[in-house]
């Protein structure tokens, strides 16, 4: 029923806006560099395309006969690995120039293109390099290929790549650091809000909402809270007052009535008003066992009887129960099992008041279990809970009923004949609830008979709880 | 006669707790008020007190624990209209002897003030209780019957035990539930009857003591005429 989760950091509303601002900031930033990539690399390839145009008007000009020699002298100028030229013969053989090969798929159409991969230079360890190149035919024939290096390109969206990492880098490192520190308070105060909470959803109504001295948003909503803690409190402890003022009131009269019943049965008196005596005894009985019984659950709906928890170990409260019910069973021809497995841990309760709630589930699966029946005790442990299970194969409680039957003085069609007076389940409720069991009642196994469950988590509000106390 | 003392505001319980109380041979003595209470308590006298929780005056926690401080260890039965465990725990704790809560039968009274009266009981014969043809070992946990030794489980040991100790008095289901399995509620079924029954069948022989059931009222182990 009670747990403690901690607060999943990426839902708290600073995280979730640092989160969407970083990812705002890292799209901005990614689109800024793009954008700017993009003209830069569009400059330089219009510069690189001028500059080879340049070149190639120049060596149009120049004559067949002439053109190894002004290639060779021109060329002189240029700076090596930038620009680059090849002269081949129709048939592709190198004849001059630093290009040694001619790319096939160079069009050629007189005007500049980009080669990705770029064209061999004879140069010593020269890479192949991304570069502009344009292919002139000659009237003789020749190939003239005329190439500009586009390494420039790639060293300028290296930069821009570079600058877009420290951007980003410098900003969401110092906004991360900031997130962590920011998000730590408001964390821990909403912490220990839910801690308070927890203690209070699980009765200790005395307990109220921590106050910062910033008198923040938070703040506001703790005071208001505890304004209404307050109210509540105040109206419980009238409404219990008043309770316990009847229940005292009712008490002494009670008690009155059995004496005098008791000394009227001690007179000499004719059968029939003896008879009579009798059954107003009985009666007064009846109301007794009623009265005390709804002054109990009362008395476990005040939840400082938390105070008088301490750890136990179940096997031994089971066993105890086993060992009480099993010559009843046995008197009624039932088989009852006891069915535990393994090493408990330990719970922390009030051992008085679940063997009280064990021997109202037993006592229910004993009355209402035909003779032959059976009816199985166990316990086993899951991750986070221990669950203690009540099974018979008797007659079962009716599905529409189960909800009806935790409810005080409830008595279900079926048992109206049995004798009881309805407030047995009510009490095992109230145990429960006490303890922050959970409880729930189904159908036995292929629908047959009653499993009544209680569930019992390992840690929780109950261990806690007892530290305020 | 047993001499009793009962501090009680209310002047129809008292009266009742004082018919039953002559009724079974106590000759008794009654305080409405705890100052009047307190006074008759230490001036003594009494074998016996019955002390009701909230009085006028002093309360009875007052009461009790100023009795005890002042070395006043006459047995006192506390009885209260408060039936909170915690109240119960603190009534004993400032040294009541037991403690019963209103409204309450007077058979019940009677059973709880006849074993306080008995005291806590000596062993018969250091670590042995006999009664009749019974004999009971509580080191080894061995019982005979007519030097026979009968088994018990540990539940019917207590049991026996516990009657043997108020051998030939009432004792209640309620006083045999706290005693034997150390529960204060009530258990509210037949279930100690079964308990009795079981017990009742091992230890069944002519001339052995026998447990007599009480009707309505609890059980009481006697020597079989």
């Amino acid at each position: 029923m009670f747990s403690s989760k901690k607060t999943d950091r990426w839902r708290s509303s600073n995280s979730r806006l640092i989160g969407l601002y970083a990812l705002f900031f890292v799209a901005w930033g990614g689109a800024f560099t793009g954008v700017l990539y993009w003209e830069i690399s569009a400059y330089l390839g219009t510069v690189a395309e001028r500059t080879l145009m340049q070149r190639a008007h120049y060596y149009q000009k120049v004559p067949d006969a002439a053109l190894v020699d002004e290639l060779a002298g021109s060329e002189v100028y240029s700076t090596p690995g930038i620009d680059a030229y090849g002269l081949f013969e129709a048939s592709g053989n190198h004849l001059a120039g630093d290009l040694l090969k001619l790319r096939s798929n160079l069009p050629d159409d007189g005007r500049v293109h980009y080669l990705e991969r770029g064209l061999s230079i004879a140069l010593p360890n020269e890479e192949t390099r991304s570069s502009y190149a344009l292919r002139l035919n000659r009237p003789d024939g020749r190939i003239l290929i005329l190439a500009r290096d586009g390494g420039s390109i790639s060293a300028v969206g290296g930069i821009i790549g570079q600058a877009l990492f420290w951007g980003l880098s410098l900003t969401l490192i110092p906004g991360l650091i900031g997130w962590r520190l920011l998000r730590r308070r408001p964390i821990r105060r909403v912490e220990r809000l839910q801690r308070s909470t927890e203690s209070i959803v699980s009765g200790n109504l005395r307990e109220r909402l921590p106050l910062s001295p910033r008198r923040d948003e938070l703040d506001m909503l703790a005071s208001a809270v505890n304004t209404m803690l307050e109210h509540i409190e105040q109206l419980m402890l009238e409404v219990k007052s008043v309770c316990d003022g009847i229940a005292h009131d009712l008490r002494t009269p009670l008690t009155r009535l059995r004496a005098r019943l008791y000394q009227l049965q001690k007179l000499p008196l004719q059968d029939a008003h003896a008879q009579t005596l009798n059954l107003a005894l009985e009666e007064s009985e009846s109301i007794m066992s009623r009265f005390q019984g709804l002054l109990r659950i009362s008395e476990l709906e005040d939840t400082r009887r938390r105070s008088a928890f301490q750890a136990f170990q179940p096997e031994a409260l089971l066993q105890q129960a086993h060992e009480f019910y099993e010559p009843l069973a046995q008197e009624k021809n039932q088989r009852l099992m006891l069915c535990l497995g393994g090493e408990y841990p330990a719970l922390q309760g009030d051992v008085s008041l679940l063997f009280e709630a064990l021997v109202n589930l037993m006592d229910n699966a004993i009355k209402f279990t035909q003779a032959g029946g059976e009816i199985h005790l166990s316990c086993w442990r899951t991750e986070h809970s221990l669950t203690i299970e009540v099974l018979d194969n008797g007659p079962g409680i009716p599905v529409h009923e189960r909800k009806d039957v935790t409810r005080r003085l409830y008595r279900g069609d079926a048992t109206r004949q049995q004798p009881g007076n309805g407030l047995g389940l009510s009490l095992v409720a109230a145990i429960a609830r006490l303890h922050g069991f959970g409880l729930s009642i189904k159908a036995g196994s292929e629908g047959r008979g009653t499993r009544v469950v209680l569930d019992c988590p390992l840690s929780g509000v109950t261990t806690g709880f007892l530290n305020n106390y | 006669m047993i001499r009793a003392l009962v501090i009680e505001d209310d002047e129809v319980t008292a009266q009742a707790i004082i018919a039953e109380l002559e009724a079974h041979g106590f000759s008794a003595q009654w305080a409405d008020n705890g100052r009047a209470g307190l006074a008759m308590a230490i001036a003594g006298g009494h074998e016996v007190i019955t002390l009701d929780r909230m009085l006028p005056d002093f309360d009875g926690l007052t009461i009790v624990s100023t009795l005890r401080q002042l070395a006043i260890q006459t047995p006192v039965l506390m009885i209260s209209a408060l039936s909170d465990v915690d109240e119960r725990v603190r009534g004993l704790r400032s040294g009541g002897d037991d403690y019963l809560t209103k409204p309450f039968s007077m058979v019940e009274m009677i059973a709880r003030l006849e074993v306080l009266l008995r005291g806590p009981s000596p062993d018969n014969h250091g670590h042995c209780l006999e009664f009749g043809r019974l004999h009971v070992n509580l080191i080894e946990h061995s019982v005979t019957l007519y030097e026979e030794a009968v088994v018990l489980l540990p539940t019917e040991f207590k049991l026996l035990t516990y009657l043997m100790r108020n051998a030939g008095q009432l004792v209640t289901r309620t006083m045999l539930f706290q005693e034997v399995w150390g529960y204060h509620f009530d258990p509210g079924t037949n279930i100690i009857d079964v308990h009795i029954g079981r017990l009742r069948k091992k230890i069944e022989r002519s001339g052995a003591p026998t447990i007599q059931t009480i009707r309505g009222s609890g059980y009481v182990l006697v020597e079989k005429n």
